[in-house]
């Protein structure tokens, strides 16, 4: 069973996650993304190197966007592909996490153009959080 | 939602007025066309589309309409300058992604025999995929700069191409708009090494032949003929594009708007603001990234061809026909009630297609501007002109291309590597790609018919046929 759900999209890729806190919900969010563009090839663990990354927005959804995005940026431009995150907080509007990265030279699986606001809304029902997220591909 | 579409005539669509939308919208699409477009959200996107404040006329939909994000792909807007706001939802992530035509002095039979090295040369040469870089080598952030203010010309002045192609790409390959201090450093790394580079996805280099010629004054006023060797080629600009879509998306995002927004995606601020401002010139900067990129790969492509086939430059006769931009907003004046006005035209999936009056001179002031519309790697494309019904109907645009109908998820299911390649084999159509799964994703049944598409707007009258090509062979991103 995946973590997330692959939703279909005519012309780019859409997918939804959930969590039982925000904190579950955008560490399955960021892994969902990795687990996507490298098509969930088990990487040589090689050249780690620990983040700490700090991000601020006004709202929930963008926050998850910005953390996405960051994720995504940190793989195509600088090769660096999220292996594990620790200590993701979420507080008033800011994410603070340490995160392991791996260096990684072999071309992606899928190259995401960036991570869209499409339709986005983070939703809490029956204690779960939920997000379903659309990449421009 | 479908029972809403009101029938104009078999090849235009209406959507009424309703709830918070400012215009009517409409779809330019033969009725089977039109039934695909009922199986996705592209409806409600172009309904969404027709909120935004400013739009003029109606929110437009091409044939090759398609669900993207925010706008729908094959959408056309046009915002009043005072009182409308730029979007670049409208724009798009791969700023200036487009298409250009060149024509050679050789037929298909010259390249028969060929074609595996040609595509094999091109391949090496030409680095496609994803993440791909390092075709000229990585640029210097000063250097990176002057493409950003300079477009094509940065790229002729390297050597890549000639004087002459400017002429012929739309706003003569430079957007004299373009600011680089509105680009972020993060932009600037991602585009450093990708010049030169086709990327991924439905990106293409293709060589091709001249099929079918429907207007013979026409085609011979481009000196193309039947059985002609042409290459086209379509990308954009890359990262870079992307990051400066991103970039100030983000930024508006946290702005105060006074009107509704639908959804997220399609966030828009005044054009007559800072930001809007902002925006502009640095999208600008993206689109003088793309014209460089088709420029630089040109050249490439010559060089490969000579290379390859060990023929000079004027035996081989490389020329450029026309380059066109399909996801760009411009600054263009129109007639609107009878009165002309300046308006901010978003062309997201949409192709500028501007009649011959619209030129002062040369060859397009008599035949109008050159549109390129490719369809899938395994079946053909067509060169279309503008029209002054495109002038006063679309706002001088037409479509883009064939227009995805299934997703590449259902792409992948539904076949796979060997099915796609013996089609393919079968129609004598070599390909290359950097994935197989490329190549599944691309497959002609993931489209909808080109030739529907281009009928659409021919029988509309809004651009017209001037010739059909063929593949012989595409390098896939």
């Amino acid at each position: 069973m995946e973590d997330f759900e692959l939703l279909d999209h005519t012309a780019d890729l859409s997918f939804r996650v959930e969590g039982k806190s925000l904190e579950s919900l955008f560490t399955k969010a960021a892994k969902a993304l990795t687990k996507i563009i490298t098509d969930g090839q088990a990487l040589i663990k090689k050249n780690e190197l620990q983040k700490e990354l700090i991000l601020k927005a006004p709202n929930k959804e963008i926050l998850l966007i910005d953390w996405l995005k960051e994720i995504l940026f940190f793989a195509e431009a600088e090769n660096l592909i999220l292996a594990k995150i620790f200590f993701l907080k979420i507080q008033a509007g800011q994410l603070s996490a340490t995160v392991i990265f791996h260096k990684n030279n072999d071309p992606l699986f899928i190259e995401i153009k960036a991570i869209t606001y499409h339709d986005l809304t983070i939703y809490f029902n029956d204690e779960i959080w939920s997000a379903t997220i659309t990449c421009d591909l | 939602m479908s029972l809403e579409l009101k029938m104009i005539n078999e090849n235009l669509w209406q959507l009424p007025q309703v709830g918070e939308m400012r215009v009517p919208a409409r779809v330019y699409a033969k009725s089977n066309l039109i039934d695909l477009v009922k199986h996705d959200k592209s409806l409600q996107q172009l309904k969404n589309v027709a909120t935004l404040p400013g739009i003029q006329n109606f929110a437009l939909a091409m044939p090759d309409i398609h669900q993207g994000y925010g706008f729908p792909i094959g959408g056309v807007a046009a915002m009043d300058v005072n009182e409308g706001v730029i979007s670049p939802g409208g724009v798009g992530y791969d700023i200036n992604c487009g298409v250009r035509f060149i024509k050679t002095n050789l037929s298909r039979q010259d390249v028969e025999k060929n074609l595996d090295d040609l595509l094999t040369a091109l391949y090496q040469t030409i680095p496609t995929g994803i993440g791909s870089q390092n075709a000229i080598g990585k640029l210097s952030e000063t250097e990176l700069k002057k493409v950003l203010v300079n477009g094509a010309e940065w790229a002729i002045n390297k050597g890549f191409g000639k004087e002459r192609d400017l002429a012929v790409i739309e706003e003569n390959g430079r957007m004299n708009s373009a600011k680089v201090d509105k680009i972020s450093s993060r932009a600037l790394q991602r585009g450093a090494s990708q010049l030169g580079t086709l990327g991924s996805g439905n990106h293409f280099v293709e060589i091709g032949f001249v099929d079918e010629i429907f207007s013979a004054d026409i085609s011979q006023k481009l000196n193309l003929k039947k059985d002609q060797l042409i290459i086209i080629i379509h990308t954009g600009s890359r990262g870079f594009g992307h990051q400066v879509c991103d970039d100030h998306l983000r930024k508006m995002l946290v702005q105060k708007i006074d009107f509704p927004l639908p959804d997220k995606q399609l966030i828009a601020v005044k054009i007559q603001s800072k930001s809007g401002e902002d925006y502009f010139a640095a999208m600008s900067s993206a689109a003088n990234f793309a014209w460089a990129n088709r420029q630089v790969i040109m050249s490439l492509v010559e060089q490969t061809f000579q290379k390859s086939l060990r023929i000079s430059s004027e035996k081989l006769g490389f020329r450029l026909i026309y380059d066109v931009s399909h996801n760009i907003a411009k600054f263009e004046d129109h007639l609107i009630d009878g009165k002309r006005k300046e308006l901010c035209v978003h062309r997201k999936g949409a192709t500028r297609a501007f009649s011959a009056e619209n030129f002062s001179g040369g060859t397009f002031h008599e035949i109008g501007q050159p549109v390129i519309i490719p369809g899938d790697m395994g079946t053909e494309s067509y060169l279309c002109v503008g029209t002054k019904k495109a002038m006063s109907e679309t706002f001088g645009s037409t479509c883009h291309g064939a227009g995805r109908m299934m997703s590449r998820r259902k792409a992948l299911k539904s076949t796979d590597f060997d099915s796609v390649m013996n089609e393919l084999r079968k129609k004598n159509i070599k390909v290359m790609a950097a994935r197989k799964k490329t190549l599944i994703e691309e497959m002609s049944r993931a489209y909808k018919n080109v030739r529907d598409v281009v009928d659409t707007m021919h029988k509309s009258g809004i651009s017209k046929k001037v010739v059909r090509t063929k593949p012989l062979a595409v390098l896939k991103g």
